[in-house]
């Protein structure tokens, strides 16, 4: 449902450009996209003639996997960050070219967090839970305990840092609870985060009463 | 001609006018001696002032002019015709005694041939022909004709003759023209049609430059260009060759006119195909 409604905005999109004549302003377009590392991404143009061909010309990375020659392409940005430059010049049938229209593209790099803080506690210690993380803030990461999915948005600081409490153990058996990164998130680019944290909480001794002998 | 004409007894072969009708001439070989070359056409002389006879002695006086050429040149101005003529054959250049009559008529107007014997001066009228020079025994064969032409067109005829002096006593000869042999030219106003327009069809609509031009001509003083809506000039005002940009596409004639001092020639057209330019769209992503 997601890919049809994109679609749809995507053909809405260049059939307003085309009733607007954006065409005939200047070649560079002003604000430059942003798409993330190792992310697949589809590029189109729209003419008012038909027949015509496309030269597609990437500098500085990417790779066109698809669409070269017609008037969309996808591309592969791989996985270096960087600013590059997209640019396509329409021929028409006739053998006229069109103006060259230009796209500057930022290829984030996508964030990283590791998830740290193994550690072996009294019945009712706390300990931090850290994790590391790269790229842009504000973040979101997602993380689980004992299965239990946590989501935390609006993060502005590396590395996130929460507090392992663990009620006091009377079970008589260490409790451990055990805590998995899940994804992280900034600027639009997701990864999957890596790490774990498991805590383990000993029992409380039980000592009995004091005895007068 | 030459020294031996004064030893022909009278009446002279050129006065053959003045022949008895009763009364013949005979030609003796050794008056046209080795001086006077070989006569040519054979003819033989009968009685009477016969136009055969008259031809053939006329024959003997007049030079011969195997390929007659004038060429003519406006001399890049309105007022203003040169005109210069190769050598008529000369027979016997030693007697020194060849010249030239330039006469000019308006152009299309017939010209009237002189006549023999009598001796025409610049500014004399032979029929519509007015006399511009005569030329006794010059060495250069030519002629600049400054009478304030004002544009107008000429027909010039460029006559050779034999000559001396014209006299009363029985060695007089005069001039003998030849009337059928003789250059001629004709010096226009020197408007001419522009040539063929070059250049390239179809183009694309706003892809550059493109050049467009007629071939050179001389006299031009200038070319007006005359370009349609949806095509600026970007250089070459004036001159035979433009540099244009298309700014809209379909069908344009561009128009080219010779400018002269005399006036405008025929212009010349060219029609070229502007094929559309694409309009692409930003780059959607």
């Amino acid at each position: 449902m997601k890919t049809f409604i994109t679609k749809l905005m995507k053909v809405a999109f260049l059939a307003i450009i085309l009733a607007l004549g954006l065409n005939a302003m200047a070649k560079a377009q002003a604000t430059p996209d942003t798409v993330c590392a190792e992310s697949n991404e589809y590029y189109a143009v729209s003419s008012d003639l038909t027949g015509s061909t496309f030269e597609w010309i990437l500098s500085g990375g990417g790779a066109i996997v698809s669409g070269a020659g017609t008037d969309s392409i996808t591309i592969d940005w791989g996985t270096t960050a960087g600013l590059y430059n997209l640019k396509v010049v329409e021929t028409s049938a006739d053998g006229c070219l069109g103006d060259t229209m230009e796209l500057g593209i930022q290829v984030m790099d996508k964030p990283t967090g590791v998830m740290s803080g193994d550690n072996t506690l009294c019945y009712d210690e706390e300990t931090d839970i850290t994790i590391d993380l790269t790229g842009a803030s504000p973040w979101e990461i997602t993380y689980s305990k004992n299965g239990v999915d946590t989501t935390v948005s609006a993060i502005g600081a590396t590395p996130y840092i929460f507090t392992h409490t663990n009620s006091t153990n009377t079970s008589g058996a260490p409790v451990t609870t055990s805590y998995v990164m899940g994804t992280v998130s900034d600027n639009g680019c997701t990864n999957d985060g890596t790490g774990s944290a498991t805590v383990t909480n000993n029992p409380k001794p039980q000592t009995s009463g004091i005895r007068h002998r | 001609m030459g020294p031996l004409y004064n030893s022909m007894l009278s009446p002279k072969a050129y006065e053959i006018s003045n022949l008895p009708s009763n009364k013949g001439l005979a030609l003796q070989n050794n008056i046209f001696d080795g001086n006077e070359g070989v006569l040519t056409p054979t003819h033989t002389m009968g009685f009477g002032n016969t136009a055969a006879n008259v031809a053939f002695l006329e024959t003997f006086r007049e030079p011969v002019w195997t390929s007659p050429t004038l060429s003519s040149n406006r001399n890049g101005t309105p007022d203003q015709a040169e005109l210069s003529w190769n050598n008529a054959d000369d027979e016997n250049p030693g007697d020194q005694y060849l010249g030239y009559m330039i006469v000019r008529v308006p152009m299309g107007t017939a010209f009237t041939d002189p006549t023999d014997g009598t001796e025409y001066s610049a500014g004399d009228f032979i029929g519509s022909g007015e006399v511009l020079s005569v030329q006794d025994n010059v060495a250069t064969n030519t002629f600049l004709d400054n009478t304030a032409l004002s544009c107008s067109s000429y027909d010039y005829r460029v006559y050779p003759y034999k000559f001396n002096t014209n006299g009363t006593t029985s060695t007089d000869r005069g001039r003998a023209y030849n009337q059928s042999s003789f250059a001629s030219a004709t010096v226009d106003d020197g408007v001419t049609a522009a040539g063929t327009v070059s250049g390239s069809t179809p183009v694309c609509e706003n892809e550059g430059n493109e050049t467009y031009s007629i071939p050179n001509i001389s006299n031009a003083t200038s070319y007006t260009w005359t370009l349609p809506s949806g095509v600026s000039l970007i250089s070459g005002s004036g001159t035979n060759s433009i540099i244009i940009n298309f700014t809209t596409s379909g069908s344009k004639t561009i128009t080219v006119t010779p400018e002269y001092t005399c006036g405008s020639g025929t212009p010349s057209d060219f029609t070229i195909s502007v094929n559309p330019k694409p309009f692409t769209s930003n780059i959607i992503h």
